[in-house]
């Protein structure tokens, strides 16, 4: 969420591990190197540990202890300022999330966005990448008028969205003409979630069209040549080479897409302003905002601490069965 | 012959449309946040427009000081994955050690990991250590980012071993090799670092948020985000802090623009 990139996936790190063992073998076959003695071993394991020390060091201290601290603090009546009151109550957390129907809710709308935003971002991205990829004039104007979306904050972004799907605003007027209601779409409980799926898409094409970019690159101009010397038309070359030839990036796209999708907050809090986030009245709430409301809100640590767990385990298994099924089909 | 140049007319009027649909919103926010209220959405000669909106937002806000940590906290975090995160990266790369397949899983899982999970225990420590509303809070946890370790560590192991091997031979130690011959060659994925760092740390909210409270300790986008609840009705001063927010990422993009589709590349985010 800091870093601005999403979080990564297996079948990225796996694909490239192959790829690198591979320069890596013929490196060693052309290089004739030497065998190592067990001083130089040595001397290579003590590099190799002063030159991961600080990033291990960073990451015991500010991720696996803050994580397995969560997990903690999720099977605990929780609250940092009243130490003194924190008692240990097992799964009741969990056992409360399952009966609490604005957690259902939040977890309706969560799945909700990355069913929707998820296809819809990696197909626009894709046909985007796939045009800017062939022989085009100004280039570099349309893949950066693309990308700009992405560089400036969400926050501002959803400000200035809101300006636009305001009751009579530009966007709202004209989606009156094809016969929705002129309101407020962030304001209004029917257009809430529309707005904030319209404004995460707006936002976020132009990246993974970047990466689309990136992959299409790497497709040989030899099988396209060959292709048409035998007689496949554009939308064949496109099927049956562009679409396997860069499907482990797909996979990508999806996986960052979905674990970004389900992070959404930002938007969520421009939209809400001073009330409560997932404002109006809870229509965009979603795991992110309730998590971050039980724990900072309402100061209800334990059980906020649960449903993030929650939402680990949701992405987590999502991603691993998004592996799996990239497995079988390869 | 005329159907392919249908074909061709209509693929550039999807991209005019499609970079209107992108550009358009930019420019808006910029041209209205140069009008006073009432001429806000209607087309004005440029003798009307004017900065004032902008200077009433700098003597209403401490946007200089809003500025500063901004760009304090980012440079920070920045260097500090420049620094930081090829280092651990190349070890994984290119040195054996014990335990560099445990690192190397513990990174992947961690990057599966939603940052809201940590986000509670960091603030209990934070506050322990008394860092809570500092800018400490928003540079510390963030110095050394799995995601880019793991960049790194595909850069380098896409490139050939020889040149290490050479200066190895020459008598360069291990650090030696790597701060004078991969670091000068390593520009791309030290930019793309930068690129993705820079922009993500900038335009981050939820963390200076979650850690900071009192208003001369703002990020710009939580001080846009203040500019926004006390005046939602009055867009031209609200888009102007639009403007001043996004600006510099913007510049930052123009600037670097030409290594992002390289580096995305190189860094093996293609899968």
């Amino acid at each position: 969420m800091w870093c601005g990139l999403p979080a990564g996936c297996v079948r990225w790190g796996d694909s490239i591990y192959k790829k690198g063992a591979y320069i890596k073998m013929t490196a060693d076959n052309t290089g004739g190197k030497k065998k190592k003695t067990s001083k130089m071993r040595r001397q290579e394991a003590v590099a190799g540990w002063i030159f991961v020390l600080p990033a291990v060091l960073f990451w015991l201290i500010w991720f696996l202890y803050p994580a397995l601290k969560a997990i903690s603090i999720s099977f605990f009546q929780y609250n940092y300022a009243t130490p003194e009151t924190n008692t240990f109550i097992g799964l009741a957390n969990y056992v409360r999330l399952f009966q609490d129907p604005k957690f259902f809710t939040a977890m309706g709308h969560s799945f909700l966005m990355v069913a929707i935003v998820v296809p819809l971002q990696t197909i626009l991205s894709f046909a985007i990448a796939v045009l800017l990829n062939g022989p085009i004039r100004l280039k570099g104007f349309y893949r950066s008028s693309c990308y700009i979306p992405y560089v400036i904050s969400a926050m501002a972004v959803t400000i200035f969205f809101m300006y636009f799907f305001v009751k009579g605003g530009p966007a709202s007027s004209f989606f009156a003409l094809l016969g929705m209601e002129n309101v407020s779409w962030f304001a209004s409980t029917k257009y809430a979630m529309a707005f904030l799926m319209i404004v995460y898409v707006w936002q976020q094409v132009g990246f993974y069209m970047v990466i689309f970019i990136g992959a299409l690159q790497e497709v040989p101009m030899e099988l396209y040549e060959a292709a048409k010397v035998d007689g496949a038309n554009a939308w064949q070359r496109l099927t049956k080479i562009t679409v396997p030839m860069i499907k482990n990036t797909t996979y990508l796209v999806l996986t960052f897409g979905m674990i970004n999708a389900f992070q959404i907050f930002d938007q969520i809090a421009a939209m809400s302003k001073q009330s409560p986030l997932g404002s109006p009245s809870g229509a965009t709430s979603t795991l992110v905002t309730f998590l971050y409301q039980q724990s900072f809100s309402y100061m209800d640590m334990g059980y906020g601490s649960a449903a993030a767990v929650v939402l680990f385990l949701i992405i987590f298994s999502l991603s691993a069965v998004r592996e799996t099924a990239g497995r079988r089909s390869d | 012959m005329i159907k392919k140049r249908m074909a061709k007319s209509l693929i550039y009027l999807f991209l005019i449309c499609l970079a209107l649909i992108f550009l358009v919103p930019v420019f808006y926010v910029f041209y209205n946040s140069l009008l006073p209220k009432r001429y806000i959405g209607s087309f004005v000669p440029p003798s009307v427009w004017s900065f004032d909106n902008y200077k009433e937002l700098f003597s209403e806000f401490p946007i200089m000081q809003w500025y500063g940590n901004t760009a304090i906290s980012t440079i920070a975090v920045v260097v500090g994955n420049i620094f930081f995160t090829p280092l651990a990266g190349y070890a994984l790369a290119r040195l054996r050690f014990p335990g560099r397949k445990t690192i190397f899983l513990c990174l992947m899982l961690s990057m599966m990991i939603p940052g809201q999970l940590v986000l509670l225990p960091q603030y209990i420590m934070m506050a322990k250590a008394g860092m809570v509303d500092t800018l400490w809070a928003i540079i510390l946890p963030y110095l050394s980012q799995s995601m880019f370790i793991f960049m790194s560590r595909q850069f380098f192991y896409g490139i050939p071993e020889e040149l290490e091997e050479a200066a190895r031979i020459d008598g360069l130690g291990r650090f030696g090799t790597y701060f004078r011959i991969v670091l000068p060659i390593s520009g791309v994925l030290l930019a793309t670092i930068a690129i993705f760092n820079f922009t993500g740390t900038w335009n981050s909210y939820l963390v200076p948020s979650t850690f900071i409270s009192s208003p001369d300790k703002y990020v710009l986008v939580v001080g846009l985000q203040t500019v926004n609840n006390e005046h939602f009705q009055q867009e031209n001063l609200t888009l102007a802090g639009v403007v001043l927010l996004s600006f510099p990422v913007i510049g930052f993009f123009m600037f670097t623009q030409k290594f992002f589709v390289q580096g995305i590349a190189t860094a093996g985010l293609k899968g």
